[in-house]
């Protein structure tokens, strides 16, 4: 983890735990913790995928390959 | 008449047969999977309610209208069991979460109103893994009913989600059950316990009341003894409706008639990491999938769906459960674990979201383009068979859905078969998946037919313990 990444996961586990509607003890915080660890180096991963500006997100609710959806399109 | 284990253990289409020849009555037949659901599959921690009241009563109708000459199709008079996040009028719906055990909803789900227009009918609502494990459980006792048995070895686990549709199907509990899968959830249960499971292209059949984990990846699919089970309930499940948006692009589902010349690939490594009896299963299957078609090595693009998968799924998890968890009802849960495991993925940035759907759109286009030639690919089910049952996940080396084409497949929306191809230590079964294209359902479905007319893996009963 960066330094960056450190700093990130200690302002992410303070929003996570403002969520929470008691305090956690010291096992289940440590359970919060190590997810949003999990997350980063999910994020991170994903950010070794380049991507251009412009690379849309996939249609909410529709992960249709493009090709499909053209023929489908077409073929109306 | 047949006898008891003959019934209990017969296909679909077999106990249609049964049905039409007038050896055996549907209210027969309810009779008996209710008797054993409470003998054997309490038994197992399969079931959360059995539905007897609304069973018999459409048990009695599909056999009047038998009686009439009306013949609703290949699910009519059938027994079968829906996994316990669909809504059913006049049963608790319990998403498998114990604070939701009294939780009603006032109308069927879509598929509950398809299976009962088929005539099929409703024995039992089926055990999960709580809230199906978006919570971020590490253990099988993560749910309302206990941890799910597996039927062939109750020291082992069912699987999850869909663990009770798993465990009550091959216990012969029901001939057939509706799963869910949104990463694994049909897939991984039906490979424990050996049977056939299959999970849709995404859209294809309507999640309208069911429980929602995630919106982009969220599945409803069939669960039975085989593939041809799998085609004929999918042909009632799937279809146009209005109240869930993805189903109105799908295409009519017609059937593959084909019983050879598929067109099958493996990928490079993909029996790599997986247990010696994994292996062995996977290369005897393809030993009968190469009778069937060709088989031709291919390379996946590289790319990080399971990340991609994790951060949709997290994101998607904590909106629809927002409230649930501010509110605290997540402490009430099974696993300890999931009291507080989701409230990480409250804070998830909205760019993180997005970069993954991005990566999504990526991930779809590539994954078509590598496997559109292909009828499926043929991989390993899951890396493992059946953990024990009260083994925590954490024990293993790395996460075991990680090194499947699981995650890939639940990304990109493509539909996947499970299929039984032997039997491991412990006497646990191993299996297979064919996974294919966008739409190609009745391809894997039709594959899946051909390959068990040429094995007896799907014909074995497990030896079940007194109930």
């Amino acid at each position: 983890m960066t330094v960056t990444d450190v700093v990130e996961k200690e302002a992410r586990l303070t929003l996570s735990l403002s969520k929470s509607s008691r305090p956690l003890n010291a096992a289940e915080r440590a359970i919060v913790e190590e997810q949003i660890s999990h997350l980063i180096a999910e994020r991170n991963a994903l950010r070794a995928t380049p991507l251009e500006n412009g690379d849309q997100p996939t249609p909410w609710l529709d992960p249709t390959p493009a090709t499909i959806l053209q023929e489908v399109r077409h073929g109306e | 008449m047949a006898n008891e284990d003959q019934l209990a253990f017969a296909t679909v289409a077999e106990l249609g047969r049964l049905l039409r020849a007038h050896d055996v009555t549907s209210v027969q037949l309810t009779t008996l999977f209710l008797e054993r659901l409470e003998r054997i599959g309490q038994a197992l921690n399969a079931v959360v309610t059995l539905t007897q009241e609304l069973a018999m009563e459409q048990a009695r109708r599909a056999d009047e209208e038998l009686e009439r000459g009306v013949d609703r199709g290949p699910l009519h008079g059938i027994p079968y069991g829906a996994k316990d996040l669909l809504a059913t009028i006049g049963y608790p719906t319990t998403w498998g979460m114990a604070p939701l055990r009294e939780q009603q909803f006032a109308f069927d789900a879509a598929v509950i109103e398809r299976m009962a227009a088929a005539r099929a009918v409703l024995v039992a609502k089926l055990a999960m893994v709580e809230g199906a494990g978006g919570f971020g459980y590490t253990q099988p006792n993560a749910a309302l009913t206990g941890p799910g048995h597996n039927a062939w070895n109750p020291e082992h686990w069912a699987g999850g989600s869909s663990s009770g549709s798993g465990a009550a199907v091959a216990a012969g509990c029901v001939p057939m059950a509706i799963g869910t899968e949104t990463w694994g959830s049909i897939l991984v249960p039906a490979a424990y316990n050996g049977l056939a499971g299959f999970r849709p292209t995404f859209g294809l059949v309507s999640r309208y009341g069911a429980m929602a984990l995630s919106w982009t990846m969220d599945k409803i699919g069939p669960m039975a003894r085989t593939a041809a089970d799998c085609e004929a309930m999918l042909q009632v499940l799937a279809g146009p409706d209005a109240r869930d948006a993805p189903t109105l692009v799908r295409p009519k589902l017609h059937a593959d008639p084909r019983r050879n010349g598929f067109r099958f690939a493996t990928f490079v490594a993909s029996d790599s990491d997986v247990e010696p009896e994994v292996a062995a299963g996977y290369h005897a299957a393809l030993d009968v999938l190469r009778e069937i078609g060709s088989v031709t090595e291919i390379e996946l693009p590289r790319l990080p769906y399971e990340a991609a998968a994790s951060i949709i799924i997290g994101a998607e998890g904590a909106a629809a459960f927002e409230e649930f968890l501010e509110a605290g009802t997540a402490d009430y849960l099974t696993a300890p674990e999931d009291h507080v495991s989701l409230l990480a993925a409250l804070s998830l940035p909205a760019t993180d979201y997005v970069r993954a759907q991005r990566i999504r759109t990526k991930a779809i286009d590539a994954m078509h383009e590598a496997i559109a030639p292909f009828d499926a690919v043929v991989a390993p089910a899951y890396p493992t068979i059946a953990n024990h049952i009260a083994a925590s996940f954490r024990e293993e080396p790395e996460s075991a859905d990680r090194r499947t084409i699981d995650g890939a497949a639940n990304l990109c929306g493509l539909p996947g078969l499970a299929l039984p191809v032997g039997f491991g230590r412990n006497g646990l079964p191993v299996s297979i998946s064919l996974t294919g294209r966008v739409d190609s359902d009745a391809a894997i479905l039709a594959a899946g037919a051909a390959f068990q007319s040429r094995t007896e893996w799907h014909l074995a009963t497990p030896t079940l313990p007194p109930g």
